[in-house]
């Protein structure tokens, strides 16, 4: 009799430590799930950010002339922790086909958009990009 | 001096333009071109002699025919004529320059690398500008294309110079587009040439200048009329007569598409500068005109109007479109869309 109740508890104990050990690798998935979808989260706002300063860029080179060459830490949304930075770095300048040499030029331009969120997510995205620009005819 | 069949006409160039120009204002009632044709000086950025780039002035005149000043100083920097005392001398160089003035920075430094210039004489000259050379070295040149044909016309209004449209051809060449305007009282049979540079970036030494044999009109393809459309290859270009009508202003080439003002040279109002003029705008690759979409029967587009002589497009910006005006009139076929357009992209932090 004794033998079997032994051989139960034996059991049992061997039961719990098996249940532990699955419960805590369902723990541990779902809080690395969890950490993943946060990261993940994080990092499409930044990639959001990132894409946003790119827009942001394209737009100043619609519009102004000459652009802001580096836009500092904005904050577009509500939340603080998002942020974008704008670099705009122009590159070489050359005769645009199919214009008036001396009236026109075409000069590339580098956009550096970095788009930061909580917990260090941090996107980096770069476009080239073109721009007609026309030429002062007034004397230096 | 060598002698060639252009020197008497290009001295009777020299006389009858510094004459016309010189007494302008009362001849202007009898048709012939106001003194405002002479030509503003152009700005340019040379390196003529020393390690810095400087702010000059390209001009034409009698004497020398071209000239470079410094722009703060007016300092002369270089001359050109056919005999001394000017810095360098080229010995076809006997006839005039007036506005017909084009200096290009080829490679976009900032440093003015060609001159285009067309003369009284109906020659377009070309110059390669050695940078850092003293003042007697610096230039190459000679005449690119010689038009001359005898006829008291010359070149007043700039050079257009453009890239042929849709992207960067191999071998690429440059479009240059010039008409030309009657130098003297006399109507002449005025032209409106597009002629080829083959070899747009090379720089050449003097001594491929004296070899290179001058562009004439029978090496280019002759439209039946202008705006008519090419109807065969022409790899040197093209022209066509364009009548009474002068070219005193610059041509401005907008997506392949050239916007030019012919000027009635007998609608000059009073002794001003004001003319009547039509505007038009062809096709550079083939010299076909626009047509008026708006027009039922789909004519040419065409715009009357009347303008100071020598006025050149000038483009108002409103974000990224710029809207091409000549004088007070919005000339819709040369404006601009200045949009930036994608090229490439990356993503820095990739995973």
């Amino acid at each position: 009799m004794r033998r079997i109740s032994g051989f139960a508890v034996g059991w049992m104990l061997v039961l719990v430590a098996i249940i532990a050990l699955a419960g805590g690798a369902v723990m541990h998935d779902v809080l690395f799930a969890q950490q993943l979808a946060t990261t993940r989260a994080l990092q499409q706002r930044a990639m959001g950010m990132a894409e946003l300063g790119v827009r942001s860029g394209m737009m100043q080179l619609s519009a102004a002339n000459p652009p802001l060459l580096d836009s500092g830490d904005l904050h577009p949304g509500a939340a603080q922790s998002d942020s974008m930075r704008v670099m705009l770095r122009p590159g070489a300048a050359h005769m645009p086909p199919g214009f008036s040499a001396g009236r026109f030029i075409a000069r590339d331009y580098e956009i550096e958009s970095t788009g930061s969120s909580a917990q260090g997510a941090r996107r980096v995205l770069v476009q080239g990009v073109t721009r007609l620009e026309p030429l002062s005819v007034t004397a230096p | 001096m060598n002698c060639r069949p252009g020197l008497l006409h290009g001295i009777a160039a020299v006389v009858t333009a510094a004459a016309l120009f010189a007494t302008a204002p009362a001849r202007a009632d009898d048709g012939a071109i106001p003194a405002c044709l002479a030509g503003a000086p152009v700005p340019m950025v040379v390196r003529i002699g020393e390690p810095t780039p400087r702010r000059a002035l390209l001009r034409g005149g009698v004497s020398p025919p071209l000239q470079v000043i410094d722009a703060d100083t007016s300092l002369p920097l270089w001359s050109a004529s056919s005999r001394p005392p000017s810095t360098q001398q080229f010995d076809a160089m006997h006839a005039q320059f007036a506005g017909s003035l084009l200096p290009i920075d080829l490679d976009g430094d900032g440093i003015h690398d060609r001159i285009y210039a067309g003369d009284l004489a109906g020659r377009l000259w070309r110059f390669d500008l050695h940078h850092g050379k003293p003042a007697e070295l610096w230039a190459t040149g000679g005449v690119f294309a010689d038009l001359s044909s005898g006829a008291l016309r010359g070149f007043i209004a700039p050079p257009d110079v453009s890239l042929p449209a849709g992207g960067p051809a191999d071998p690429a060449w440059f479009n240059i587009a010039l008409g030309t305007a009657r130098i003297g009282p006399a109507p002449v049979a005025n032209r409106f040439y597009v002629l080829r540079d083959r070899h747009p970036f090379e720089t050449w030494t003097q001594q491929r200048y004296e070899r290179w044999r001058p562009l004439r009109e029978s090496d280019l393809v002759q439209l039946p009329a202008f705006g008519a459309s090419l109807a065969q290859p022409a790899p040197d270009g093209y022209f066509s007569e364009t009548g009474a009508s002068d070219f005193l202003s610059p041509t401005l080439t907008v997506s392949g598409h050239a916007t030019l003002v012919l000027a009635d040279p007998s609608a000059v109002v009073g002794t001003g500068c004001l003319v009547s003029a039509i505007v038009s705008s062809i096709d550079l690759d083939t010299g076909a005109a626009r047509r008026n979409a708006a027009a039922e029967e789909g004519g040419p587009a065409r715009l009357s109007l009347l303008m100071k002589a020598g006025d050149s497009f000038s483009l108002l910006r409103n974000g990224s479109h710029a809207a091409c005006m000549l004088g007070e009139t919005h000339i819709a076929s040369c404006d601009v869309d200045l949009s930036p357009r994608s090229t490439w992209w990356r993503r820095e932090d990739a995973d």
